[in-house]
């Protein structure tokens, strides 16, 4: 066993740690409280490694003390919302103790990490208790004793990750934001993570047994509890400004003074060389005069976290849903990334892969039910070659299953807004068959085959439109075909004309297609979604 | 008995209309930034949708402060021998609680009776309208309440929103599973329950769909309805006017029974609770 860590030891762990937090890296995200303001801290502390992997990578100096040069430089330049920069901060002073140092032993890497503590705590002004502040400080205590008790570098990073753990788990109990959502906090999620991952590079063991954070609710409570009214979503600051200032003896301490009264969650960390900057404010142009009074500028980004939020929530609730245990779930097949996002918004739990050209098994359908997080399970097919693989594989599971016949995308999203999963499995049935019943299905694709429509003769390769298994239209451009397909298929009664935009479709075609259907059909509602579906341009769908 | 009636611009109504029945109105504000204005007052609909659409910065309302009320009272204390003070929900905003406070500080100077109608925008102004012509009929202070609870019983909003992101980001709406199918077409249709909350119910797959659907919900309210009593049919649009416009040729269509109409422009306040595209028909 060793006693201490050596320049390649050192670019092995850097090399772990991109790894383990990519594999993390969901998970963290999923641990965030907030409509985060910041965006993800999972994938704000990924990419600051990453740029910390690119340093370490490309330096010349394949020592200790010049890879902890890299980790400092990569992270400073990398650093990305308030974890990343709170975990460059550490990274920061950890490697600059390591620098001043001699041998990497576990004397000095205790001393580094209460050194990164220490850095981090001074970087934010208004250090919060029970957030990766508080797990840094206390692994660097646990680190403190370790290295008095044991000089084995294994010994001691264990001892090390263990302290990490419960401090993780003490996080809820220190800040009520996080008790309230029944999650720990996600950046010291993220700092266990790399302590695990440093201590399996170091013991050759990268097996370790993973433990899962369990969350105390269900996400989907707690995802729901940020948009419910008891919780305003009420944003101090609009936008979330982040740049490097890069000049000449920039005094950090003034810059900081200067801008503080302009907003909140500052970070003003660097050197007097280049200095990162992160502040949420109403008034960004204030900052930057401030900061190009004093250097240049560069990586400004700008974020009006108001959309963010918007968005984010949107994103949570949809994860929420489909993460959820419900009685009554939805699994579909589906082909197109387009759709599958559609359907998954519409509250599918399970996409099985397949379509027209991939008819999936009835194992594969036996399968999704079976793993879906429901009692009862409701299949939609979405093709009519797969009907009847989906009523043979209700046969073969002990789950209660109710097929609804739909054979096309458009059918499926109409069965799912009648979707209700507080009601019973057969009601579901029920509404979702009758939903379905209410649409006819166009599809636009290319004949495989020579053929004819309407005496006309058709050639393969030839654009083509069909409807309820009849060839109805052929031989334009998909525009053209699918006005023609779309006229045999609608009327004045129309309300809704569906178009699902597939691989093969000509953007330019759209506006004209929009404006002819719009005048051919004044009542109807015309909504186009990207479907991403392969071998058809267009499906459409007409209710 | 001279009373005196004070309510806020969420009634949507311009100050000629104030003007003519005698009404106080207190604005709500609106800011752009560090920009603010004053609801129907230095800032006209049109004008505000163009900039709502243009602008990266989401508008903030808030409340009229308290000593707006206060002033308000006090001018009308010269002439009235009591206010009633009526105000949008507040499962929207804290205005009422703005009033209260105005009407506990001048109770030694006027009486103040504030009251939360429930509802926001043109029905609310038609509840207004009720209590100017019992107040013109010369009806008491407790009749003129009566009609207001009267009236709070009946009123019924349906609205489709173009989308639910402005109502969930001020925290304005309820349950999550409204949220589902945000990447479709898929309007929300809302209604006011438990004293004003927005509460979806129904959806409808576009614009023009949903624009039948709220005239068929109206029309299903009206035929509730005892034939001989007086409607007030509203309509209001957040810089929509086309499917306003389709609204109201759907309801002459349909034949909708009702004694009055009235239409117009839902303004800033209200436009920053729902946003741009809201559509709304009330039944009162």
């Amino acid at each position: 066993m060793g006693s201490t860590i050596s320049a390649s030891e050192l670019q092995a762990i850097v090399t772990g740690w991109l790894r383990d937090l990519e594999k993390h890296r969901d998970e963290i995200n999923a641990l965030n409280v907030f409509p985060v303001p910041d965006g993800d801290t999972g994938t704000n502390m990924y990419l600051t490694l990453q740029s910390v992997a690119n340093q370490v990578g490309s330096t010349a100096e394949k020592t200790v003390a010049g890879y902890s040069q890299a980790i400092k430089d990569g992270s400073l330049k990398g650093a990305r919302g308030n974890s990343g920069v709170i975990l460059s901060q550490i990274l920061r002073g950890m490697s600059d103790v390591i620098i001043e140092g001699g041998d990497l032993d576990s004397k000095l890497l205790a001393k580094a990490i209460t050194g990164g503590a220490d850095v981090a705590y001074e970087a934010v002004m208004k250090p919060v208790e029970g957030t990766m502040l508080t797990v840094i400080k206390d692994m660097g205590r646990a680190a403190r004793r370790a290295s008095r008790k044991s000089e084995d570098i294994t010994e001691f990073l264990r001892a090390v990750v263990d302290e990490g753990m419960e401090s993780l788990a003490r996080t809820p109990e220190l800040l009520d934001t996080l008790k309230e959502a029944g999650v720990v906090d996600a950046g010291g999620k993220g700092l266990v993570v790399l302590a695990e991952s440093a201590l399996a590079t170091i013991s050759g063991d990268t097996e370790w047994v993973e433990r899962p954070v369990e969350f105390a609710v269900s996400p989907a409570d707690f995802m729901a509890g940020v948009v419910s009214d008891e919780r305003e979503i009420d944003l101090e600051y609009t936008y979330c400004t982040e740049f490097f200032l890069k000049g000449q003896n920039i005094d950090t301490i003034e810059f900081r003074e200067e801008i503080a009264p302009l907003g909140g969650s500052l970070m003003v960390v660097g050197d007097g060389l280049i200095v990162k900057t992160h502040i949420h404010t109403n008034d960004p142009g204030a900052v930057l005069a401030a900061a190009t009074a004093r250097g240049e500028l560069s990586g400004l980004k700008i974020d009006n976290m108001r959309e963010q939020t918007a968005e984010t929530a949107d994103k949570m609730i949809t994860a929420a849903a489909a993460l959820e245990h419900k009685a009554v779930g939805v699994v579909a097949i589906a082909v197109g990334n387009g759709i599958k996002d559609i359907l998954r918004s519409l509250g599918v739990a399970t996409i099985v892969d397949g379509g027209q050209t991939m008819n999936p098994s009835t194992e594969d359908i036996v399968k999704a039910v079976e793993a879906a997080p429901a009692d009862s399970v409701i299949v939609l097919p979405n093709n009519k070659n797969i009907i009847l693989t989906a009523k043979q594989a209700a046969t073969l599971t002990d789950k209660r299953v109710y097929v609804v016949p739909t054979r096309s995308a458009p059918e499926a999203f109409s069965a799912l807004i009648a979707y209700d999963d507080s009601k019973s499995l057969n009601e579901n049935g029920q509404a979702m068959d009758a939903a379905a019943a209410l649409v006819t299905t166009g599809e636009i694709t290319t004949a495989s085959r020579d053929s004819k429509v309407n005496k006309k003769k058709v050639t393969k390769g030839d654009i083509i439109g069909i409807a309820s298994g009849s060839l109805i239209a052929g031989g334009g451009t998909v525009a053209e075909t699918a006005i023609k397909l779309i006229k045999a298929m609608a009327n004045q009664d129309t309300e809704v004309i569906t178009l699902i935009k597939g691989a093969g479709l000509d953007e330019a075609e759209l506006p004209k297609l929009l404006e002819k259907l719009e005048k051919k059909f004044p009542l109807a509602d015309t909504n186009v979604y990207e479907g991403g579906q392969p071998l058809y341009p267009l499906i459409i769908g007409i209710e | 008995m001279r009373i005196g009636i004070v309510t806020d611009s969420t009634t949507d109504r311009t100050a000629a209309e104030y003007a003519e029945r005698d009404i106080v109105m207190v604005p709500l504000v609106v800011r752009f930034g560090d920009e603010v204005h004053f609801d129907w007052v230095d800032v006209e609909p049109q004008e505000f949708y163009r900039r709502m659409r243009a602008s990266a910065v989401l508008p903030q309302t808030s409340q009229p402060p308290v000593q707006d009320f206060i002033d308000a009272y006090r001018a009308l204390a010269k002439d009235c021998d009591h206010i009633i003070s009526i105000h949008l929900t507040s499962r929207l905003s804290g205005t009422v609680h703005s009033a209260e406070a105005a009407a506990n500080m001048v109770k030694d100077e006027i009486g103040v009776t504030v009251i939360d109608s429930e509802v926001i925008s043109i029905l609310l102004w038609a509840v207004i309208e009720r209590m100017d012509e019992a107040r013109r009929a010369g009806q008491t202070l407790e009749q003129i309440l009566n009609i207001i609870e009267e009236c709070k019983k009946r009123a019924k909003l349906f609205f489709m929103v173009d989308t639910m992101k402005y109502l969930q980001m001020g925290g304005r709406v309820g349950k999550a599973q409204a949220f589902l199918g945000q990447m479709l077409n898929i309007k929300p249709i809302l209604t006011l329950t438990d004293g004003g909350t927005p509460t979806p119910q129904a959806k409808a797959k576009g614009t023009k769909a949903a624009v039948r659907e709220l005239v068929a919900l109206a029309r299903a309210e009206i035929d509730s309805r005892p034939a001989d009593q007086e409607i007030t049919l509203i309509a209001a649009h957040a810089d929509n006017p086309e499917m306003l416009a389709y609204l109201e040729k759907l309801v002459a269509e349909a034949g909708l029974r009702y004694t009055k109409l009235i239409t117009g422009w839902v303004g800033a306040v209200v436009g920053s609770y729902v946003g741009p595209g809201t559509i709304a028909i009330g039944v009162l």
